[in-house]
């Protein structure tokens, strides 16, 4: 079965960069292993991924409704979705990947997602806050121990 | 896991494409504002990094135009150190440069603005987009969309490394030449995309030429502004999206600036609101005079449509016959017609092909001479490109090492802010009389938006990755409607 891990994200823009920096991580434990990272949405990911059986994404989340540095595990159906974006720029990611299945493309069967909910998502900087810097190693060791242990 | 979580992304919204419309006492439109989030600290960011780090870091700023800031940043980082690239690699940044427009203008014209026209601006929101883009003209367009794209990247993805975040640009060059056997494959699939984008003009104007209503939409008074405008042209005033000067005209069409590099300084200034982080830029010959249109106002638009109206003609002949068609439905040149954007965007992707096709016929091309050494001490410099979305400035000081000491960028996006506000305004005036809103107010503003096609959320992208859509009304005291798109 072919794997892809993907890290999406904005490595320096703070926060939003956990996923970025826990695909690499992954990437150095694990080995034999495709890892891409992805600063982009929609579309531009879901060419990303064609052709892999199962894809594991990470990314943060912002919902406020979890302490930072919380790890949730999900599906796509979990993501409630609009038909229509106001974003003028692409659609979300899973509309993105209905409308290429629809189309016959080989898009992963299996995909989990991996979040963390964060704090700091609109400063340029190369750095974590203090809770999402204690939740990089967890969610790595998650990541692992679910899917490469 | 044994419990449902449902992500809301209205939890995504703070700060993210948020409109104010202020009414005055009688219920009718004060002002309308457009707000965006601010990203902070992207200059102190930058200070320290060596100069040719930035191709490679500016590129993060946006996921959507990643291609737009490394080229625009390794031009600036050639003209740091004073060094010219190579003709061979100006050709490759050029082919390059040409395929990300292409890529991107298709990918808007199917699958983001296009839907307004082609499955029709009054149905319902849910059924305008791709699918119903595709269930409107064949599934078989929906497969060539997405091939088509997909082999563009292809040529992206040889020559710069990577789509999302290339790093082929270098001080004075390139890193990779074109081999032979890869030229003649791109050209075969280059000239495919020209057909392609052939079609795609077919079907707008199909759609929209030969149905009066749609041409009333894009000819009419709405979103109508009588501004400035702002683009690259080659020698020749015709668009050039890589290089050449910067060319100005007046809402009459008349030239009233031609700059380059640091020479922007002299016509670009940015107006500062204590309501927006966000500034606005202008014209600075004429004069910031508020959010108004016409001669004596100094905003200025870009994008295609303002590119199209700053240069004399095309390059390539199917876009110079495509853009002749335009301006004789459009009746003047300049055209004002914010609608009129979307038709731009698709002569301006035949051109990209075109191009592509013209540098994959020089065999030239494949020369290894891809490369010029820098020998000069780095000092300042600007790189000026039009990325799909218009002019965009990235300007570097350095000391003489070649490390960072300040870093200045001005985006597209931000050009069209005060134009974007404008347009906003328009809408909200018509819709919204005597305290009654008119639920037709968020179509009409999302409409604008696409036509303008801004990067609001451009730099984050957790998820659940859209920028939702809030619009605020306010009375004199407080919110008296809020609606939203999620």
């Amino acid at each position: 079965m072919k794997t892809l891990v993907l890290g999406l994200g904005n490595p320096i823009l703070s926060d939003d960069g956990i996923g970025i920096k826990a695909a690499r991580a992954i990437k150095k434990r694990v080995k034999d292993i495709e890892v891409v990272e992805a600063s982009a949405a929609g579309f531009r990911i879901v060419d990303q991924i064609l052709g892999f059986d199962k894809l594991i994404l990470i990314d943060a989340i912002q919902t406020k409704n979890w302490q930072t540095g919380t790890i949730h595990k999900l599906k796509p159906e979990n993501f409630k979705n609009t038909k229509h974006s106001s974003s003028t720029h692409d659609i979300s990611f899973f509309q993105a990947l209905d409308i290429y299945r629809e189309n016959g493309e080989a898009v992963p069967a299996d995909i989990e997602i991996y979040v963390v909910e964060v704090e700091q998502t609109d400063v340029f900087s190369e750095k974590l806050t203090a809770e999402v810097e204690k939740a990089l190693p967890e969610v790595v060791n998650k990541i692992i121990k679910d899917n490469f242990a | 896991m044994s419990k449902t979580i449902s992500i809301d992304p209205i939890t995504r919204l703070e700060g993210h494409g948020k409109i104010e419309i202020f009414l005055n006492d009688d219920g009718n439109v004060d002002n309308a504002y457009l707000q965006v989030p601010e990203l902070k600290g992207f200059e102190q960011f930058c200070i320290d990094r060596p100069v040719e780090e930035m191709p490679r870091i500016t590129p993060r700023i946006c996921g959507v135009c990643p291609m737009a800031h490394h080229m625009a940043s390794t031009k600036a980082a050639d003209a740091v150190y004073g060094v010219k690239p190579t003709p061979t690699a100006e050709k490759i940044r050029r082919l390059v440069y040409n395929a990300y427009i292409l890529e991107d203008h298709l990918l808007h014209f199917f699958f983001l603005g296009g839907p307004d026209f082609v499955v029709t601006p009054s149905a319902p929101a849910k059924d305008r987009n791709i699918l119903g883009v595709i269930a409107k003209v064949g599934k078989e367009i929906g497969l060539e969309v997405i091939k088509t794209r997909r082999e563009i990247r292809e040529i992206v993805t040889h020559l710069f490394g990577r789509i999302i975040h290339p790093v082929g640009g270098l001080p004075g060059g390139v890193s990779k030449p074109l081999s032979e056997e890869k030229r003649k494959e791109f050209l075969e699939q280059t000239k495919n995309a020209v057909d392609f984008a052939l079609q795609a003009i077919e079907i707008f104007n199909k759609t929209v030429l030969d149905n009066d209503k749609y041409v009333d939409l894009v000819t009419g008074d709405i979103y109508k502004h009588n501004t400035y405008y702002m683009g690259l042209v080659d020698e020749e005033n015709r668009v050039n999206f890589y290089d050449g000067k910067v060319r100005v005209v007046d809402p009459e069409g008349q030239e009233v600036a031609k700059f380059s590099g640091l020479e922007y300084l002299d016509y670009v200034s940015e107006h500062v609101e204590p309501w927006s982080y966000m500034k606005f830029p202008y014209l600075k010959t004429v004069g910031w005079k508020g959010f108004t249109d016409g001669k004596d106002s100094g905003i200025m638009r870009v994008a295609p449509l303002a590119r199209l109206n700053v240069s004399d003609s095309m390059p390539t002949p199917k876009a110079q016959k495509e853009f002749e068609r335009m301006y004789d439905v459009l009746g003047k040149k300049p055209a004002h017609n914010t609608l009129a954007f979307h038709w731009a965007r698709l002569i301006e992707a035949v051109y990209a092909a075109e191009r592509m096709v013209e540098l994959l016929e020089d065999e030239s091309i494949t020369s290894d001479d891809i490369r010029n050494i820098p020998d000069d001490s780095p000092d300042e410099g600007v790189g000026i490109v039009e990325a799909a979305r218009g002019t965009l400035i990235h300007h570097y000081n350095t000391n003489e090492k070649g490390i960072i000491t300040a870093a200045n960028l001005i985006v597209a996006t931000v050009f069209n802010s005060a134009a974007m506000s404008l347009s906003i305004e328009k809408a909200a005036k018509k819709l919204i009389k005597d305290g009654d809103v008119n639920d037709g107010l968020l179509n009409m503003v999302e409409m604008a938006f696409r036509a303008y096609d801004p990067c609001l959320a451009c730099a984050t992208h957790s998820l659940p990755g859209e920028t939702p859509l809030v619009i605020n009304i306010h009375n004199k005291e407080e919110i008296i409607k809020t609606i939203r798109r999620d």
